[in-house]
């Protein structure tokens, strides 16, 4: 028999079979059939020797060429197969997305101490630095430094818990201003927030227990219009440029001129409703120039110097801003109130 | 305080209406609290006279009554028991709406046509309480009238919540100045009607003797006699306008005195002369024997601090405060004593306090009146008395004033005005503004204003007050809006940021902030369980921390809580020693409302007495506390002291804190079991511990509810987060060891793993427990413990060898020291 013709029917055997091999195990099977060491192909170069020396290199080549492609379509089909099952467990894997992820557990922040956070920054921007002081008081700085005498109305405007005769629980955060003034020298530009206590009844808008954030700015050159400037800076940042502020005469001790800020109210923007008991404003700090007896008993000279300060409630900012309505909430730390800040 | 707008509009032509007015008052710091229409619902209700009365027929207690209504006549029917023919009475004509909503319609009752109704003071709203019959109106009044022309109450009444600053508004006629002042206008007032002066020879000398003991506390007393008093009710207007004001008509008398109160801000006193012994008044210091019962019917003890009006044998008045009652005008008076004075605010308000006793006159003593107008307001009253209460006047006015007031001099710099203001006004009219207001004030040097300060003005102490009322005149809405400079950057400091952090990090920890009081209850159920946590914790003095620290804490722990001296009730009566109370609480009150899961923290002060006249500790702590939780890592039944132990371990990692370590303690608030001491190096930093089951029992909480509380100061102190230097990444790779062994159970598993790190040498860089085991398989008394060790050398790749000698070392030692036996070996 002829070498090329067996050639050609190896050829067309392998195409045959090649063409029923659909799996990875039957393809395994044509290659060791042609391909293995005993296999057809393999035959095929032994009976090389048996042939004229002037037909082998032609020989030779077809022999070769047909081995490249029978290795090269096992090679292809093979691939195509783990394709298919690679395709296949990927499709096996298939989940249901839409479940819910897994969520570590977060803790939130109190909205108090969001809301004092939020105006820190607000103040730290404009320049301010933060100032702190004993929550526990004397006479002095609670009341005399500020200019508030015994035996004066002034003191009505705020009742105190007193703890003996020397010491008291600070009734504002006014006090730290006292204590700044006496150890910095101007300029001064601070922020003080801090606990205060007042002899209240605890009710839907009353606490004994609160909090302020005290203001106060020494230098040189200040006037009622920075005074001005500032707050309402604050005001468009905490509850948004939308609101208008203004400024009215008042009285404070510690202060002179002194005005009540007023911000636009939040439910009904001047219309009037029950929150702003029909007046269109909320009253949302006292403010005012340092009273220049204030300064100079701090060792300031009110020659020299001037200054301003403001005083607000952070209760009543969180309730305004997060339209709570009752200040008991904010101390009785139920899970699902809590839960709603972030 | 409470204005009428007709009123204040009789002594100043009010420039605006009076919802503008409203606005007006609260810019000029008159702040406004609440504004009121007296005639509220009633401007269609007319007035009509009873002309005719029939019985109606049909019903024995119906009367049909032809009513003039001024235009017409109407036919209404009436169940009143007081209607009589020419009474004047209040009608409703079919159409109109009563003020309790009630729609009046033209009806027919038990067949007689009715077409209106006459009505009854409650159905008017005029009065609270219900009324027997219809309201009888005055006779004078012509029928067909609007209801509210004929009653004057077509009115507007102002709330105003006045600061003590502003005392010279408590009379209407300081807010005719304050007006006068303020509005663009020119506005003049038109001063009341007075008494003729006294110079000239139309009046006696006074009968009545006055002697001030005590001119410190009694600036001026003036007293007037009058005669032939008739007592009667007042004019229908001034018991208005008294009551547009809130103060209830009396007589003509006590009305009379109060009304020019209202008038002047000058509280007066009317005594009933014949009660009065001896013809002369003393003021002077009460003695301690003495009392006296003022008008309220309260019997007062005196003592010698409180000043009163005498006669020659008793105390007749409480100055200032409130009058005798053995001296009080009655029906029967026929001759009075009229008293206007000045007296010492100060004293005044202790009086006033002392007794529990504001009275519109102590409220106005305290804030002090206009001395310079005390005689003024005296002959005001006067004419009123001659003119409504018949009254005659035949005396001089005693007026005992030892030292006048000098009006006080200030000067004002325009320039520095316009510094503190931001603003540019010019000295001349920075004067008219000034004596718009009632002050004098003339331009001195080109610098400088020259003010006088006059006497219903002694609210103003100091150019500052100037400076205000320049900034009031102005409008504070017209000053323009601008920014102080700043020559540093604002910011924290290193604590405050650090507070911060640490906040972040509790929250990143899964626990949700919360906000206790710092006052609490006297007892609670808690405090017992803190006695033996303050001796050991929470009473450690050290030197070397912050200075609230330098004082000595009280050794007995009752002492050291520190009480509140006035509280106003039970349970805010101290302030906390601890945050774990509060956090209990609320771990409980969320437990109770069905929350199974829940882990908290609080940042907060807490206080201790450091001695009587000591000013009390003040420490900042962090409050930590868990319930429910579900990961038991150990499986020990210790979710909640785990996830707590592994929160403040993250905390201290973060905050890079070397050196901390956790060792075993008893105390009663934990389980005496399951409770640890956190200190740094040898100092106590704080505890962790699941609560005692006596309070998880009490508090109705999950069991193994756990709590920790820590010293945020000596945290702080310890921190080293800023300081931190980065450390190369390890270039040469590190090998893991695992090893497992058996020890005695009450080994504490870090006195293991610091013997191991102990035992070996520098390439030892972290030890670790990855398991725990007790039980089956384990031999009673022992546990299992498995190590991960991980040995690395920063300057080459370790041998094999070398680490086994590292391992062969720490074994040696664990079961020399322990006794440990190696598993698998
Ligand atoms: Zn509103």
């Amino acid at each position: 028999m002829n070498i090329e013709e067996t050639i050609n029917e190896v050829k067309e055997e392998f195409q045959k079979m090649f063409a029923e091999a659909h799996d990875s195990e039957s393809l395994e099977k044509i290659r060791i059939r042609f391909l293995g060491k005993n296999g057809r192909v393999k035959k095929l170069y032994g009976k090389m020797g048996s042939i004229p020396d002037e037909s082998k290199p032609v020989l030779g080549k077809e022999l070769n060429k047909l081995k490249q492609q029978i290795t090269r379509q096992l090679e292809a089909r093979q691939e195509i197969i783990e394709e298919e099952k690679k395709k296949q467990q990927l499709e096996e894997e298939r989940i249901d997305v839409t479940l819910p992820g897994t969520r570590i557990k977060t803790g939130s922040q109190h909205p108090l101490s969001l809301v004092t956070e939020e105006l820190e920054d607000i103040f730290i921007s404009m320049g301010f630095k933060i100032a702190e002081g004993p929550e526990v008081e004397d006479e002095y700085y609670n009341f005399k430094a500020l200019n508030i005498p015994e035996d004066h109305p002034a003191r009505d405007l705020q009742d105190t818990l007193y703890l003996d005769d020397l010491y008291l629980l600070r009734t504002h955060t006014s006090p730290v201003q006292v204590r700044t003034m006496e150890k910095t020298k101007p300029p001064i530009k601070i922020i003080a927030p801090g606990r205060v206590y007042r002899a209240d009844e605890l009710d839907a808008s009353h606490s004994p227990v609160f909090h302020q954030l005290e203001g106060l700015v020494v230098d040189d050159k200040i006037t009622f219009g920075d005074l001005k400037g500032t707050i309402s800076i604050m005001v468009e940042q905490i509850f948004g440029e939308e609101h208008s502020v203004r400024f009215r005469p008042s009285y404070f001790p510690f202060t002179e001129p002194s005005a009540e800020v007023d911000v636009s109210c939040i439910v009904c923007e001047g219309k009037g409703c029950s929150l702003c008991s029909r007046t269109g404003w909320l009253e949302i700090m006292g403010s005012g120039m340092v009273h220049p007896k204030v300064l100079s008993m701090s060792g300031i000279d009110p020659r020299s110097y001037s200054g301003f300060a403001f005083g607000m409630g952070i209760d009543r900012i969180t309730l305004l801003k997060y339209g709570i309505d009752d200040i008991r909430l904010l101390q009785e730390n139920n899970r699902r109130f809590l839960q709603q800040f972030k | 305080m409470q204005i009428s707008y007709n009123w204040l509009n009789s002594y100043i032509d009010i420039p605006c209406e009076p919802e503008e007015l409203k606005y007006f008052l609260t810019m000029a710091g008159l702040e406004v609290e609440e504004m009121s229409y007296q005639g509220e619902g009633l401007d269609k209700i007319i007035t009509g006279e009873v002309i005719g009365i029939k019985d109606h027929g049909n019903a024995d207690n119906l009367k049909v009554c032809q009513v003039d209504c001024g235009e017409e006549e109407r036919q209404i029917v009436c169940g009143a028991p007081n209607i009589a023919e020419n009474l004047r009475v209040a009608v409703a004509l079919p159409g109109t709406r009563l003020p309790g909503g009630l729609k009046i319609e033209e009806t027919e009752l038990r067949g007689i046509k009715s077409s209106g109704m006459i009505c009854s003071a409650d159905e008017l709203g005029l009065k609270e309480e219900r009324q027997s019959g219809i309201m009888e109106l005055p006779e004078e009044i012509e029928a067909g009238e609007l209801l509210v022309e004929a009653l004057l109450l077509n009115d507007y009444v102002y709330k105003l919540d006045l600061t003590p600053n502003y005392a010279r508004c408590l009379g209407h006629l300081g807010v005719a100045r304050e007006i006068r002042g303020l509005s663009d206008n020119n506005l003049e007032i038109n001063w009341p009607d007075l008494l003729p002066e006294d110079n000239g020879k139309a009046y006696q000398e006074a009968s009545t003797e006055v002697e001030i003991q005590d001119p410190e506390l009694c600036q001026r007393y003036t007293c007037r006699l009058i005669e032939d008093v008739e007592i009667k009710p007042s004019p229908l207007w001034l018991q208005r306008r008294l009551e547009a004001a809130g103060i209830r008509p009396i007589n003509n008398i006590v009305d009379i005195t109060n009304y020019v109160m209202l008038e002047y801000n000058q509280p007066l006193h009317a005594f009933d002369y014949d009660k009065i012994n001896g013809r002369k008044i003393i003021i002077r210091r009460a003695n301690s024997d003495e009392r006296l019962i003022t008008l309220d019917d309260e019997k007062r003890q005196l003592t010698p601090e409180v000043l009163v009006i005498a006669d020659r044998e008793k105390p007749v008045g409480l100055a200032g405060v409130m009058g005798g009652a053995n001296t009080e005008v009655t029906k029967s008076t026929n001759r009075v004593l009229l008293e206007a004075a000045s007296f010492d605010a100060v004293n005044i308000r202790r009086t006033a306090k002392k007794y529990a006793l504001s009275s519109e006159s102590s409220h106005r003593f305290e804030r002090k009146i206009d001395i310079t107008a005390v005689a003024e307001a005296s002959r005001r009253a006067c004419y009123l008395l001659e003119r409504y209460a018949g009254g005659k006047i035949t005396e001089k006015m005693v007026d005992c004033y030892p030292e006048p007031y000098e009006k006080k001099k200030l000067q004002l710099e325009p320039d520095r005005v316009n510094n503190l203001l931001g603003v540019e006004i010019a000295g001349e009219e920075m004067i008219d503004m000034l004596t718009g207001l009632g002050f004098e004030a003339n331009m001195k040097e080109a610098s400088r204003i020259a003010v006088s300060i006059p006497g219903f003005r002694r609210d103003v102490e100091g150019e500052a007050d100037l400076v205000e009322e320049i900034a009031r005149v102005y409008g504070y809405n017209n000053i323009p809006y601008t920014r102080p400079a700043s020559a540093e950057p604002g910011g924290r400091t290193p604590e405050q940021k650090a507070s911060l952090k640490i906040n972040r990090i509790l929250r990143g920890q899964g626990l949700e902030e919360v906000k206790n009081f710092s006052l609490r209850p006297e007892e609670d159920d808690l405090t017992d369980y803190l006695e033996d946590y303050y001796k050991n914790y929470l009473a450690v003095t050290d030197s070397k921390s912050s200075s609230s620290r330098e004082d000595s804490f009280e050794d007995n722990f009752k002492d050291s809580i520190v009480k509140l001296k006035n509280p106003l009730s039970q349970a805010f009566s101290r302030m906390r020693i601890s945050l774990l109370p509060g956090l209990i609480e609320v771990l409980s009150l969320n437990s109770r409302k069905q929350v199974k899961d829940m882990s908290t923290y609080e940042t907060g002060r807490v206080f201790a007495s450091q001695g009587k006249r000591n000013r009390p500790a003040e420490t900042d702590k962090i409050g930590l506390a868990s319930m429910g939780a579900a990961h038991d890592t150990w499986n020990l039944s210790a979710p909640d002291y785990f996830y707590l132990k592994g929160a403040a371990e993250n905390l201290l990692d973060k905050l890079e804190i070397e050196a901390w370590s956790w060792q075993r303690t008893k105390l009663d608030i934990f389980h005496p079991g399951r409770a640890a001491e956190l200190k740094f190096k040898d100092k106590r930093v704080g505890v962790l511990g699941e609560l005692h089951p006596d309070i998880i029992e009490e508090f109705k909480l999950p069991v193994r509810t756990s709590a920790a509380e820590l010293d945020k100061e000596l945290i702080y102190q310890a921190a080293g987060y800023e300081k931190i230097s980065y450390q190369q990444i390890p270039r040469f790779p590190s090998i893991s060891r695992d090893l497992a062994l058996l020890i005695a159970e009450d080994i504490p598993a870090r006195d293991v793993i610091e013997a191991a790190e102990e035992a070996s040498a520098d390439i030892l860089i972290s030890t670790e427990i990855f398991d725990f085991y007790q039980g089956e398989q384990i031999p009673e008394g022992q546990k299992s413990l498995a190590l991960n060790m991980v040995f690395q050398d920063h300057n080459k790749t370790l041998k094999e060898e070398e680490v086994e000698k590292q391992v062969d070392n720490i074994i040696e030692v664990l079961e020399d020291e322990f006794q440990a036996k190696i598993r698998g070996k």
